[in-house]
């Protein structure tokens, strides 16, 4: 084959192909890397690390930890934690709507009810109280406590009004 | 224990990619399972964005990032993240 009978070369063509080729080459190595690195367990993937350092975070607050010692229900421990996490998300004026959903989705109202319960920080005033009666720990039963939430005290509505996050007292 | 990668910064190519690696795919919005159908988040039973996943090793735990699914993950799983 001479010379004439081969396309001429576009040099630019040529130099942005081979970057082109050489920028997908080094995401599929990238890739195939991360996957190797991920089935030996050495890396777990996140969107945003924020939301995990948060969970984190407050599974560690006193709070946290000493409702835990009382209370082996796994779902319980949750519900308090979505109500810490509710807390902090309002505190820093963050939507918290869509976390709300999840957790009305996931525990139906009652549990939603129980997460406020803690984001008010009424359960801690709550326990306080109880404490005050002088039970000893065996007898004091916090699993009934939570679970009694409604029956007893926690008729609070979260009422978001221009904007401001602000809290009702609902008497029914 | 397992140290976490940020995908934040990854394209959707990657992330499919990624998906497609460990046996999962993506119609570009959503997480499929092998099956071609959405694949659920355990713990909320809603589906997974290829934009807020959160993917843990072992027997390949994908989820929807978001607080109730990351501490119903801590609280089944311990402390290992």
């Amino acid at each position: 084959m001479s010379s004439s009978e081969n396309p001429p070369i576009d040099p630019i063509a040529s130099a942005a192909k081979g970057v082109t080729d050489s920028v997908i080459n080094h995401s599929e190595s990238k890739i195939k890397n991360l996957i190797n690195r991920f089935l030996n367990k050495d890396y777990f993937f996140a969107e945003n690390s924020d939301i995990i350092e948060v969970a984190k975070q407050e599974r560690k607050r006193t709070e946290a930890v000493l409702f835990k010692q009382y209370v082996k229900n796994k779902d319980f421990n949750i519900i308090f934690h979505m109500g810490l996490t509710l807390r902090k998300l309002e505190k820093e004026n963050k939507d918290w709507d869509s976390l709300h959903i999840k957790i009305r989705n996931k525990f139906d109202e009652k549990g939603l009810h129980m997460a406020y319960f803690v984001q008010n920080g009424l359960f801690s005033k709550y326990l306080g109280i109880i404490l005050e009666k002088g039970k000893s720990m065996e007898e004091t039963n916090r699993e009934p406590t939570l679970r009694e939430i409604d029956t007893y005290l926690v008729k609070v509505a979260n009422v978001k009004l221009n904007n401001n996050i602000k809290r009702k007292d609902i008497e029914e | 224990m397992s140290k976490l990668v940020s995908i934040q910064d990854f394209s959707n190519e990657e992330k499919v990619e990624l998906l497609d690696g460990l046996g999962y795919g993506s119609d570009g919005v959503f997480v499929l399972s092998l099956d071609g159908e959405q694949f659920l988040d355990k713990y909320t039973d809603e589906p997974i964005r290829l934009d807020n996943m959160f993917i843990y090793p072992g027997s390949v735990i994908i989820l929807d990032n978001n607080p109730l699914s990351i501490d119903s993950f801590l609280e089944e799983y311990g402390d290992v993240l």
